[in-house]
């Protein structure tokens, strides 16, 4: 004997599966949109079967097609005719589709051949025994069926501390979407049992959106906009109306849930009416729909007393009220209840899952004689057992399927070719993330199925095959996987990096950020935030400049090709634009590679536009200086590294390069900025050649002497940060930010980009040292030693000397750090004269 | 060059909101204007009109919005749209 463990509420509006597992419940959810509820609702669509939350939608727009509610007529002859079909379908044939859509919530692999299903403590022995049926034939072998008041008592007391007092009488108040129950339980000796219910089918968490729709929307609607006759028209089946009342709708069950925990909301939301659009803000409070929804709970308790008079109990006879279905979240149902009946409250239940969890629990003190096939089971085990139901064999199925593998489409097409055994069997296609379900469709020789892509990511379906009873044939089952938006054959892949040059005001240069990426496929948009690095006036000649470029983001800028180039300068602003304020650039390039650029500057509020098609060149002559001055003094630097290293055949390339780049100075320099030639042209040509030419000298043989460089620097930052006397923790963070970028930047391969890198490395070993009590006595014995000429105030410098002096006799150290610091500040020291007059792009 | 003006602020702020979002791996999509399918399980939809002929997401309330983690994409939230002829 095994127990059942598997409980299922199948619920008149939503129905859920659980099982209990070791000493817990487990509510599962539905692979289509990670819900734990499904709607107990069926479509029959033209092409296929449709269960749940996507069938819901139809239910009041193709009457003849769609069933919900089809639980209140289980048991009875009621047959419903589908138009789509052209059948007879059943209440137990819609119930048993429901059940066996929840079988699929179950992600352990198990099939359960057993379980407990609740029913309402109303039905009678025809509704009971035709809910077995269902359940038999959604593949139970053994049903066990619970009331629901029983379910929602046993969730709530299994979850009770072992020693509490649970004899004697329980009553369960169930609010729910559209039904009220009031059930009353006694329990003795731990045993269950309903003495008796009172309910209405018709009352529920609906009727108190339909309220705030008619008592609070409607006349504010009115009230606005004069319209006599709208609540009449507003009430009109397929009236002018329809879309705004579905609208509204949302917004009130919202509202509703709202209030739930807040004083008062607003509903917010606009419309069309007559021809005039309004906007409306409606306030609605707590205290507004405690009096509408009055006249609603007076009912459920006036229900609740007739259990109670019925009984002859008083409420002191009641232990507690339990409230179970969302509904019973509306604090005013609290309040009422506790006010009228006297009795105390338990809200310590899940409304929505306490059913389905007391089925569980139920479930796990059931026991049924296992036919052993439910271990875990092999797929052809599955498959042959199902073949083995059917009374005559089955002839062979043959699915061939065709899709691309990958797309640039929303959508792409999936072609099925069945050989064989087709007829009255069905497949399903969900995607993985839940986004897509194609429902129960037919299979015939040759079918389509469109299937939707989410983008740039490779989507997984998986296809499965069912029989005429909606079984799985779990051998046919397969994977699909299309990816979208990657580099196809048919899409044209960039073929540089495009980057956004920006400032780099640390190192008093500029640095390259990629926007797209080298094999990104086109067409592209992206948008992206930046600051504003310097402060520019209105009027001032003073700008900013956006510089796209096209190339390798790892590069200098200036090995880069501008591409295009905006100049926002003071005389453009409306007001002053300030360090620090926000700059928006937007991003497009088209599949023809046609740049189309938008700035908005947040503070002044402007917007600037500018389409560059890649073929004309666009150039700042301010800008181009500072790029030739940068390129210079990197090259005489290089130059120096290389005497210093001996390398002589690098040291003569690298002084050809700088010859060749000194030869367009002058003219450069002289240029006007309303040149009409194309000199600047040329200009900016010869600076990216020298730039990239640069980047090349020594190849790889300097790129494996500056990685080597680069350990061996590390390796001395890392020892002396461990000697840091002070701000040890700042050091650190910033060690392990370059460290974090090490990867990349060796695997640019680019000289510049590496060299960069060993430069932050040398300044942040510099200030380690800074950072080092014994580094700072030597330096400033030395310091100490230097002539007068050398410092700006020789006299502050000399007090500044004493102090100094007398804290290190004293060795109060941090107290040295600071005047050492500020003793540097007079010396006199040869600035970089380039980067003194640093300008940038004025983007941070 | 061209000025535009002055822009809606409250747009501007949503954008850029949404930016953020989409660099931390959220896609939020907003379905308005696309064909109504029956299929797309990513929304819960109210259809006003009559259903027979081509049905069009008019209004979106709620987006979709979905989740790209460690190369796995998950749907986090259902959109909520009106649908119509």
């Amino acid at each position: 004997m095994k127990p059942v463990n598997f409980g299922i509420d199948l619920g008149t509006t939503n129905s859920l599966i659980a099982k209990y597992d070791g000493n817990k419940v487990v509510v599962f959810k539905n692979p289509v949109g990670q819900k734990e509820t499904l709607a107990s609702v069926v479509a029959y669509r033209p092409e296929r079967i449709l269960v749940g939350d996507k069938a819901r939608e139809y239910l009041t727009k193709d009457p003849v097609n769609v069933f919900g509610n089809f639980k209140r007529k289980m048991g009875t002859d009621e047959r419903y005719y589908v138009v789509n079909i052209d059948d007879n379908i059943t209440p137990v044939q819609l119930s048993e589709l429901v059940l066996k859509e929840l079988k699929n919530f179950i992600y352990t692999g198990e099939t359960p051949e057993a379980c407990v299903i609740t029913i309402p403590a109303s039905f009678d022995t025809m509704q009971s025994n035709a809910t077995l049926k269902a359940g038999q034939a959604a593949g139970f072998k053994e049903i066990f069926l619970l009331q629901e008041p029983i379910a929602a008592s046993l969730a709530f007391f299994n979850q009770f501390p072992e020693d509490l007092q649970k004899d004697g009488y329980w009553l369960v108040y169930d609010l729910g979407g559209g039904t009220f129950d009031a059930a009353l339980v006694q329990a003795t000796d731990q045993e269950l049992k309903i003495v008796d219910h009172e309910g209405n089918n018709f009352l529920g968490g609906a009727d108190f959106d339909f309220a705030i729709i008619e008592k609070i929307i409607v006349p504010e609607i009115i009230l606005r906009t004069g319209i006599e006759d709208f609540e009449e028209e507003f009430r009109v089946k397929h009236g002018k109306y329809e879309k705004l009342y579905y609208e509204i709708l949302y917004y009130a069950e919202e509202a509703k849930k709202e209030l739930s925990y807040s004083k008062s909301v607003f509903v917010e939301f606009s419309a069309e009416l007559n021809n005039k659009r309004y906007e409306f803000s409606i306030p609605i409070t707590r205290e507004k729909t405690d009096e509408i929804f009055l006249p609603l709970i007076n009912e459920t308790v006036r229900l609740v007393k007739n259990v109670l008079e019925n009984n002859r109990l008083s409420s002191k006879d009641i232990n507690q009220l339990v409230l179970v279905g969302g509904s019973t979240y509306v604090p005013q149902v609290r309040e009422q209840l506790a006010l009228q009946t006297g009795i105390p409250l338990n809200f310590s239940s899940d409304p929505t899952t306490s059913i389905v969890a007391g089925a569980a629990w139920y479930a796990a003190n059931k026991y049924y004689e296992s036919s052993g096939q439910n271990e875990i089971i092999s797929a052809e085990a599955i498959a042959s057992e199902i073949l083995s139901t059917v009374d005559f064999i089955e002839p062979e199925l043959h699915i061939e399927t065709s899709y691309s593998k990958s797309s640039r489409d929303k959508e792409e097409v999936l072609l099925l070719f069945c050989e064989g055994a087709y007829e009255n069997k069905f497949f399903r296609i969900i995607r993985a993330d839940g986004g897509f379900d194609s429902g129960f469709v037919g299979l015939k020789a040759k079918k389509t199925e469109f299937l939707p892509l989410l983008p740039s990511v490779t989507n997984h379906f998986t296809l499965s095959v069912y029989d005429n009873r909606y079984e799985e044939i779990k051998s046919l089952s397969r994977e699909i996987s299309i990816t979208q938006g990657k580099y196809t054959i048919g899409g044209q892949p960039l073929p540089y990096d495009i980057s956004l040059e920006i400032d780099d005001v640390e190192n008093k240069t500029t640095k390259l950020e990629a926007i797209f990426e080298r094999n990104s496929v086109l067409p592209q948009k992206r948008t992206i935030y930046r600051e504003i690095s310097k402060t520019i006036s209105k009027g001032s000649k003073d700008a900013i400049i956006i510089n796209i470029l096209e190339g390798d983001k790892s590069a200098r800028p200036s090995s880069n090709l501008t591409i295009g180039c905006i100049e926002i300068s003071g005389k453009d602003l409306k007001t002053d634009l300030i360090k620090g304020s926000d700059i928006e650039i937007q991003l497009h390039i088209t599949d023809s590679r046609v740049l189309e650029t938008s700035i908005f500057l947040v503070m002044t509020q402007q917007e600037f536009n500018n389409v560059f098609s890649i073929s004309e060149k666009q150039i700042n002559l301010e800008r181009l200086r500072e790029q030739y001055n940068l390129l210079e003094n990197e090259l005489i630097q290089t130059i120096r590294q290389f005497q210093y290293n001996e390398n002589d055949a690098w040291e003569i390339k690298a002084n050809a390069l700088l010859e060749d780049l000194q030869s367009v100075k002058e003219r450069l320099f002289k240029l006007k900025s309303n040149d009409k030639s194309d000199e600047k042209y040329v200009i900016a040509e010869k600076i990216m050649r020298v730039s990239q030419a640069s980047d090349k000298l020594g190849g790889n043989e300097r790129i494996a002497m500056l990685v080597e460089e680069y350990f061996e620097a590390k390796e001395r930052v890392m020892e002396t940060i461990n000697t840091c006397d002070f701000e040890k923790q700042e050091m650190l963070k910033k060690f392990q930010k370059i460290e974090q970028s090490e990867n990349s930047f060796i695997r640019s391969k680019n000289v510049s980009f590496i060299a960069n890198k060993l430069k932050q490395l040398d300044d942040l070993h510099w200030d380690a040292l800074c950072n080092t009590t014994s580094f700072l006595i030597s330096r400033y014995i030395m310091w100490r030693e230097l002539p007068a000429e050398s410092y700006k105030d020789y006299p502050a410098a000399r007090s500044l000397m004493k102090m100094a002096d007398a804290s290190l006799e004293k060795e109060k150290y941090p107290e040295f750090r600071r005047q050492v610091f500020s003793l540097t500040h007079l010396m006199v020291t040869i600035k970089d004269n380039i980067n003194q007059a640093f300008k940038g792009t004025g983007i941070g | 060059m061209k000025e535009k003006g002055i822009a809606i602020d409250f747009d501007r702020n949503f954008k850029r909101l949404h930016n953020i979002f989409e660099e931390e791996g959220y896609l939020v999509h907003d379905p308005t204007g696309e064909t109504y399918s029956e299929t797309r399980t990513d929304y819960e939809a109210s259809i006003s009109g009559s259903i027979g002929s081509k049905l069009k997401i008019s209004r979106t309330i709620k987006p979709v919005i979905y989740q790209q983690k460690e190369g796995k994409v998950l749907l986090l939230q259902k959109g909520v749209v009106l649908v119509e002829n």
